[in-house]
């Protein structure tokens, strides 16, 4: 009896469990995302770009601004790129330093999901160093556990049945044109196909060593990550413990348009800031609402740590090849020929105080030159009350509604508030370009301006001033990769035939390339992911004499 | 027994799982949408209507920046031709910087939409900048201003009186006119074209209330 009951006990929290599984087990995480990453040819040389595609296959559609992209070596991003991307597939490209040495990188891209959770996806690729620097090389190749990588794998199993690649002829003659005809069989949502063709060696290590990108070192450590541009951070508190719950945060940049962003912490002290529209080399100053009590502010870097190893490196029979030798002839010869770089247009942004239209500007070299604030307050600015009394100051803007100065305003200098006035003192004639002041109650979404004095200064970059107590600046580099044309140069030596990561085939489609001077064994490579991740891969090879 | 103790500990463990705490998954970070407003004074010493609605709606204003303010709590001053919003936080209410916003729109019964007013000036009635509503929009576009005019009371306890008033503007082919809702008012917009919309205005009979059968009539036209 005693036994039939602990079996039926057993049974029913097993059917229990099941049920639990069914509910909880086929729950994706909402707006979780695979990224797909494809690259131009096999082998670069440094001082080029290398195009990419990427391709993001989605659970959920989410909004999508930014994907990061770097070349990596060991311990170090030798450049880092970040695209804009609305839709499921973009493109862009990474220049490669001149300094970067020959070995093995890695090409890697990145995104967060709508909860911060981070999507990575990287590609080994081999670069030789035109100026013959191989000495990260030659130290890898005594390393332990090193394996040598051939970059002309191209992966015999990967040909997909539903996609198919010919050309009209197996030889070609220089400077004429390839026709390419493509069959393709796979769903529409596979998205566009990525065409490259490129010079090959004529011995392809077809047998080689499958390349297994390694898990990139510091990954794991990173916070959130999410589809577009943040910068985030935490609210330490200083000495006792403070909370860092519901404390609002400040941002703001060194700019003559003063603009400033909220963010509200969480329990932890997590912040982040969304920066729309934000591309460029950016300085940007955090600071907290309330300075009564003393903080420290971490900054999240928006990049992941590079991987420590990359145990990896490029083996002497192709490092000392004729195709090496010659494609860093041919990349010497590309550099007389490489076009000018076309910077991408930004499109421009409505760009205005955040306070608006002043109610009073003033521009002190309009009149005789005054050696402290304290003066241009008194002689030139009215509305404003600035008195300097020992180590304190004080200053009170007019307030048209209670007839009366109101204490405390919101003092922006260079368009970062500044809660210690002390040091405007300091300010004369010949360091301030304007001074605006707005008078009467105002709300900038959570922040209550009871009144605002805004100091421009001809520095223009807050360096007049030290850094407020609870403050932190730090700078951003972010920008996209400009618009390339297909024709990247226009010299009479390509490697690179052809890369077309956009190409829309409806079943069956030509495309005519055309050949350069630089003879030697070309494949043609269509590939595509289709909506699962899977990868469908054709190929052909011709050559051109 | 063992029949029963397997039914009721399914049952009761399966009832457990599915009614019992929900995950919740995080939320997807939206930016924060900052609404720049300054200080409202209301008026003192008058009577009548303000606002544009009786209480507060819920609308959508479209700044300048490219971002977009959902949910906010919004009411049209007809008095002083301005936005105004109220502040969860501090509890106020404040009139929108003008100069920090395209349009919006306030949802009420219907939803109507706002935009600064392009075109010339209607005498000192309709001005470039003022807040109007898009009433309809094909090739041609009518507007109205909700505004008001304040009339003075003659009695020393009286306070002044706000009545409102609506002007209506057909902006078309770059031409701006005030028009009153009636199908006659549209003679000296499409001179050549009399004959027809008297016909239309006959074969739709605009009902007692003129806006949608004006309206109507200009969907019929064509314009």
């Amino acid at each position: 009896m005693v036994l039939d009951m602990v079996k039926g006990i057993r049974t029913g929290l097993g059917l229990a469990c099941c049920l639990a599984c069914l509910l909880y087990g086929s729950e994706k995480v909402a707006g979780s995302s695979r990224l797909y990453l494809q690259h131009g040819k096999a082998v670069y040389i440094s001082g080029e770009t290398i195009p990419f595609k990427l391709s993001v296959r989605q659970d959920t559609p989410s909004p999508l601004d930014a994907v990061f992209v770097d070349l990596c070596s060991e311990s170090a991003v030798l450049s880092s790129v970040v695209v804009k991307c609305s839709g499921p597939e973009c493109s862009g490209w990474i220049e490669i330093p001149d300094t970067a040495q020959t070995g093995v990188y890695l090409l890697r891209a990145y995104i967060g999901d709508e909860n911060g959770e981070m999507s990575i996806t990287s590609n080994l690729l081999c670069l030789v160093n035109r100026f013959g620097n191989n000495d990260l090389n030659e130290r890898r190749k005594h390393r332990s556990g090193s394996v040598a990588f051939h970059p002309f794998y191209v992966g015999e199993s990967l040909q997909s049945p539903l996609l198919s690649v010919e050309t009209d002829r197996e030889v070609y003659g220089v400077n004429s044109p390839v026709v390419l005809s493509v069959k393709n069989q796979l769903p529409d949502e596979a998205g566009s196909l990525c065409l490259q063709v490129y010079l090959t060696d004529t011995v392809r290590t077809q047998n080689a060593l499958s390349p297994i990108p390694p898990e990139p070192a510091g990954s794991r450590e990173h916070p959130r990550l999410y589809p577009y541009l943040t910068l985030s951070g935490k609210l330490v508190p200083g000495e006792n413990n403070l909370p860092v719950e519901n404390q609002w945060m400040l941002l703001s940049r060194p700019d003559s348009v003063a603009n400033i962003d909220m963010s509200l912490t969480d329990r932890e002290g997590n912040f982040f800031f969304v920066l729309e529209n934000e591309y460029g080399e950016n300085e940007y100053i955090i600071q907290t609402a309330d300075t009564s009590f003393p903080y420290s502010i971490e900054i999240h870097s928006a990049n992941l740590a590079p991987p420590e190893v990359i145990p990896y490196y490029l083996p002497l029979s192709i490092e000392k090849s004729s195709y090496v030798h010659y494609s860093v002839q041919r990349a010497q010869i590309n550099k007389a020929f490489e076009p000018a770089v076309e910077t991408r247009a930004v499109q421009p942004v409505f760009s205005y105080p955040f306070y608006g239209i002043p109610d009073l500007q003033i521009d002190p070299s309009q009149y005789i030159p005054l050696t402290d604030f304290q003066e241009i307050t008194k002689e030139i600015v009215p509305w404003i009350r600035y008195r300097l009394n020992g180590i304190n100051s004080e200053i009170r803007v007019w307030d048209p509604s209670d007839r009366n100065y109101k204490s405390n305003p919101l003092v922006l200098v260079d368009g970062v508030p500044c809660f210690d006035i002390r040091h405007l003192n300091a300010f004369n004639s010949e360091t301030i370009r304007r001074i605006e002041v707005v008078t009467g109650e105002r709300t900038y979404g959570n922040l209550l301006i009871p009144g605002l004095v805004a100091i421009h200064t001809y520095a223009g970059d807050f360096s007049l001033v030290p850094l407020p107590r609870n403050a932190v600046n730090t700078t951003m580099r972010t920008f996209s990769p400009p618009n390339r044309s297909e024709e990247q140069t226009n010299s009479p030596l390509k490697d690179l035939l052809c890369w077309d990561p956009n190409w829309i085939v409806d079943i069956e489609r030509e495309k005519v390339i055309q050949t350069s001077l630089e003879t030697g064994v070309y494949i043609a490579v269509v590939s595509a992911f289709d909506r699962n991740g899977n990868y469908h891969q054709a190929r052909t090879v011709f050559r051109v004499e | 027994m063992k029949n029963t103790i397997q039914t009721f500990l399914f049952l009761v463990l399966s009832v457990g799982i599915a009614f019992g705490p929900i995950r919740v998954t995080a939320q997807k970070p939206v930016p924060h949408v900052n609404i720049y407003g300054v200080e409202n004074s209301a008026p003192i010493n008058l009577s009548g209507p303000i606002y544009l609605q009786d209480s507060w709606s819920y609308g959508t204003l479209y700044l300048r920046n490219g971002q977009v303010a959902d949910s906010a709590k919004l009411r049209f001053n007809i008095l002083t031709g301005d936005l105004v919003f109220y502040h969860e936080r501090f509890k106020k209410y404040y009139v929108a910087d003008r100069n920090t916003f395209d349009s919006f729109i306030l949802n009420k019964a219907r939803s109507s939409f706002f935009e600064k007013y392009s075109g010339r000036n209607i005498g000192q009635k309709v001005q470039t900048g003022d807040l109007v509503e898009v009433l309809y929009q094909n090739k041609a576009k009518l507007v109205v201003k909700h505004t008001a005019i304040v009339s003075e009371r003659s009695g020393s306890y009286e306070k002044d009186l706000i009545v409102p008033r609506k002007y209506y503007v057909l902006q078309f082919a770059g031409i701006d006119t005030e028009v009153r809702l009636t199908p006659r008012s549209l003679f000296s917009v499409f001179p050549d074209r009399k004959k027809e919309i008297r016909k239309t205005a006959a074969r739709i009979r605009p009902a007692t209330d003129p806006l949608p059968g004006f309206v109507a009539l200009l969907e019929n036209l064509g314009i």
